[in-house]
């Protein structure tokens, strides 16, 4: 910051910035509890009457057979629809009774749980997710309804510009690999599926080697332990999911069209990403949050938004799936303005490949990157999806202390040797409005 | 509000403090108040070592000009656009490169910045937004860029999207005579005649300390920031030109509310049905009927046990989803919403007699104890599921203190929605689900379906 604030007006004697004595939920650390084969990542904190579970199930969308896409969703959808000797209703009842929220959902490489109760009815809430995980009823009415639900999902998605950039960019860029379906399939697939599918798709998945867990929030080490022993260590040893083929992206440049009709053109574009285990990964990172990551401050909004107008939004990402890697961005702008935008943002590509960033620049991504980083972990609801995320990831448990540090040694050689390897031509683009943007011209 | 009405002496500060009458294990929530008007209200947490640091504006699209919709929205943006002593671009740069996010937004009755940062950043975050609340500069160059950003914002939120297009018109003719007719992002042809005199005018009436609330919640107390926000804020000079009055509607009837506003757009692939019941103003006197109302929406809606899921999805099978809420936290008049996304074969005629079958039952008797205490455990739970997080708690006492609550009056809501009998949610429903009040709009993606 150029302008010397904070010391304009303040006189030394409100100085602000003493540490406080109080526990902070990051200062209290990240502990591992394990039991027989498996562990949990727990963050114990009292103040609140509260905990929350989340949990991961390696698997997912991308396991689903060809002709039975959707399956993990369908499935993930009907883990809360009754369990036990209780239909849907009434255990969707038991749980409402205690506040108890259980919830899961299908990711294209996980299937994911989540439970937040009150600690006043802990007994019941480690009850209710048992029965969820050990005795789930997949009755008929309830798969015809949550049928019902997911196909609804496929009609919405295909009424949302954004959502029909992104599926045809999956399916340009995997074609036939898992990757390139929709997690909820088709209609088609969808209508096909059957109760036994869905049994043994369960029965595959839901196992304790494959399994992520954190519990966040006002649970202590001895509860925690109880909790995996009298809920997880009933599941099956080993999953037994089809294994997924690792691919890469197909290389472009290649372009698609949807004609939808509408004041603006949708564009989602990319190419391959980096795997987390490449050394210019962290470099990647930083690079990526200077040119489109970090919102107000990225190049892409000063270039595309505050210098022309030409758009609200524009962003850009790294994806890491378990078997592959892209490189992801996004724009909607008028369909007279669109060809331009997304010439603004080859330009920019280009510019950083060739030119990299000064020091300054670098400085304020770091400082950026390192100190939101602390914004992910300031509720325990957060806290939890950080610590299953980075276990999905495989980084190990002292990722939340190295992360910075790693983030700090990257230099501002290492941006331009990043962006020249990964933002190099072959971008795949697809858009979805009255404008076919073509890649033929050089930004 | 018990005031203790401390004065600070010692400290040689002018500010008001006061306490809330804590709730048995309820948030702690400190207040006070600066000589120039600014509130301040600090909600402490300190379980992490960040603050949300948000500044909370009494004026929003409801108190635009005629014929200049958008402003307040478009002002919004020109404030993250340069002052005197921060460039163009540079308040959110800065924000970041101290590690911190910022954002705002707008609404009918207010608009708010807001950073999330380390709470050793807090000093500088007040006095960049100190800053621009007196001395933003506003520059033609930049005010027509930003027209092209908010057209194209338009654009995706609205033109673009067949459901917002439907909600528009049906709030166009539900609010009618109202400011809440209007579109809080403004109507395009408006917003395209807006201009840098249009936002100076606003900005210099609105834009002062005795029309804010300053909201702090995080590892901080009063007595630790009080010292800087005096420091920061308390140079500013008021204003004294609060808003005008509003009209608000006490005869809710809506006209021609027997005939569906229908949107048939070949874009739309999902069909849906919905209903917007205009509600009375909210005020101290009725907070029992809107506490009941949040329990009458409960017992409808509540997910898959609701009355509304059961009938329409689980027992009759014409809805693939389906939801009702109470939006009463607004100035003026609020809306109780009810929708539904229609099964393949099922047609709006029978979803809106399903839907009414489910009001008339409500209307005529109680629900029971059993429903009752499981919308309540509901909804009171959900205020301490808010504790978890600084950003939500820093929205809830924000939006309460911009429709003129205080903070114990957020905190008694729970005794509130704890005092509701099955009786107050048959009276409410009587009250507010009045099909003369409402407006039902169909969606369909079918010509022949779109009526029927």
């Amino acid at each position: 910051m150029r302008l010397i604030f904070a010391s304009l007006l303040l006189s030394a004697s409100l100085t602000f910035g003493a540490a406080h004595a109080t526990p902070r939920l990051q200062e209290v650390g990240v502990q591992e509890v394990s039991v027989r084969d498996m562990s949990a990542w727990l963050v114990s904190e009292t103040s609140l009457p509260i905990f929350t579970l989340e949990v991961a199930w390696q698997g997912g969308a991308a396991t689903d057979p060809a002709q039975k896409t959707g399956l993990s969703m369908l499935m993930a959808r009907l883990m809360n629809e009754g369990a036990g000797d209780m239909p849907a209703k009434a255990f969707q009842q038991a749980l409402a009774d205690k506040a108890i929220s259980l919830s899961f959902n299908a990711g294209r490489d996980e299937v994911t749980g989540r439970l937040r109760c009150l600690k006043r009815y802990q007994d019941a809430c480690v009850r209710l997710l048992k029965l969820a995980l050990t005795a789930p009823r997949f009755d008929p009415e309830a798969v015809a309804r949550m049928k019902q639900e997911q196909a609804s999902s496929i009609l919405r998605a295909q009424q949302s510009p954004g959502a029909l950039a992104s599926s045809a960019f999956m399916k340009l860029a995997f074609d036939d690999h898992p990757y390139g379906q929709s997690k909820d399939g088709t209609q088609a697939t969808l209508e096909a599926l059957t109760r036994d599918d869905i049994v043994a798709h369960y029965q595959n998945t839901f196992a304790r080697d494959n399994l992520k867990l954190a519990v966040v929030g006002n649970m202590t080490r001895s509860q925690t332990r109880r909790l995996m022993r009298d809920v997880f260590a009933a599941l099956p040893a080993q999953a037994r999911l089809s294994p997924v083929a690792d691919t890469l992206a197909t290389l472009g440049p290649k372009t698609k069209h949807i004609e939808r009709r509408g004041p603006q053109t949708s564009v989602t574009f990319g190419h391959r990403g980096i795997a987390y285990d490449d050394e210019l990964f962290f470099p990647a990172f930083v690079m990526n949050s200077i040119l489109g990551g970090s919102g107000f401050s990225s190049r892409l909004t000063e270039e595309v938004r505050e210098a022309r107008g030409l758009a609200y939004s524009v962003y850009s990402y790294f994806l890491s799936l378990e078997h592959s890697h892209l490189w992801l961005g996004s724009v909607a702008s008028d369909n007279k303005t669109t060809q331009q935008a997304l010439d603004v943002i080859r330009g920019e590509m280009r510019r950083i490949a060739r030119e990299g960033v000064d020091p300054s620049r670098l400085d304020a991504a770091k400082t950026y990157m390192t100190g939101a980083y602390a914004l992910r972990f300031d509720s325990g609801a957060k806290i939890a999806q950080q610590l299953v995320g980075v276990q999905l990831s495989g980084w190990p448990i002292d990722y939340f202390k190295t992360r910075n540090q790693r983030i700090e040694a990257v230099q501002v050689e290492d941006i331009k040797a990043a962006a020249q390897r990964l933002l190099a031509d072959g971008l795949l683009v697809v858009s979805v409005g009255q404008t076919a943007v073509s890649l033929a011209k050089q930004p | 509000m018990k005031k203790w009405g401390l004065f600070l002496v010692g400290l040689g500060l002018s500010a008001m403090l006061a306490n809330c009458t804590p709730v048995p294990d309820g948030p702690k929530v400190e207040t006070a108040k600066l000589a120039n008007g600014l509130e301040i209200i600090v909600l402490p947490d300190p379980r992490a070592n960040v603050v949300t640091h948000m500044l909370w504006y009494r004026v929003g699209s409801a108190d635009e000009p005629l014929g200049k919709s958008g402003i307040a929205h478009f002002f919004e943006h020109l404030m993250f656009r340069g002052t005197e002593k921060i460039a163009p671009g540079e308040f959110s740069k800065t924000v970041a490169r101290l590690g911190g996010q910022d954002n705002a937004f707008t609404s009918y009755d207010y608009t708010a910045y807001f950073q999330r940062i380390a709470r050793d950043k807090l000093p500088v975050m007040m006095e960049m937004e100190a800053e621009r609340m007196r001395a933003l500069i506003i520059n033609p160059d930049i005010v027509a860029v930003e027209r092209d950003v908010i057209l194209e914002e338009r654009s995706m939120r609205v033109d673009g999207r067949p459901s917002s297009l439907l909600s528009e018109q049906m709030r166009k003719r539900l609010h009618a005579g109202t400011a809440y007719s209007v579109p809080v992002i403004g109507w395009r042809d408006e917003i395209s005649a807006l201009n840098a005199a249009d936002a100076k005018t606003f900005y210099e009436r609105y834009y002062a300390p005795d029309n804010a609330v300053l909201v702090i919640a995080g590892a901080v107390t009063l007595a630790e920031v009080l010292p800087l926000v005096e420091a920061y804020y308390g140079r500013l000079t008021p204003s004294q030109t609060p808003r005008d009055a509003r009209r608000v509607a006490s005869d809710l009837r809506v006209n021609d509310y027997a005939s569906p506003q229908v949107r048939v757009d070949a874009r739309v692939r999902q069909d849906s049905w919905r209903r917007l019941y205009r509600l009375p103003q909210s005020t101290p006197q009725n907070r029992q009927l809107f506490a009941a109302a949040d329990v009458l929406a409960e017992v409808l809606d509540g997910g898959l046990t609701g009355r509304l899921y059961q009938a329409l999805v689980v027992e009759q099978k014409l809805a693939s989803g389906v939801g009702a809420y109470a939006d009463s936290a607004r100035l003026d008049n609020g809306e109780l919403m009810i929708y539904a996304s229609l099964a393949p074969r099922a047609s709006f005629d029978e979803i809106a007699t399903a839907i009414d079958a489910q009001i008339e039952r409500v209307m005529q008797t109680p629900p029971s104890e059993v429903e009752i205490a499981r919308a309540k455990m509901q909804l009171v739970s959900s205020a301490i599921f808010a504790r978890d997080s600084q950003q939500s708690m820093a929205d809830i006492f924000g939006r309460a203190a911009m429709l003129g609550l205080t903070p114990q009056d957020v905190l008694n809501w729970t005794r509130d929605i704890e005092a509701v009998t099955p009786e107050d949610v048959r009276r409410a429903a009587q009250a507010l689900l009045r099909i003369e009040h409402s407006l039902t709009g169909h969606l369909s993606g079918d010509t022949k379906r779109g009526g029927k």
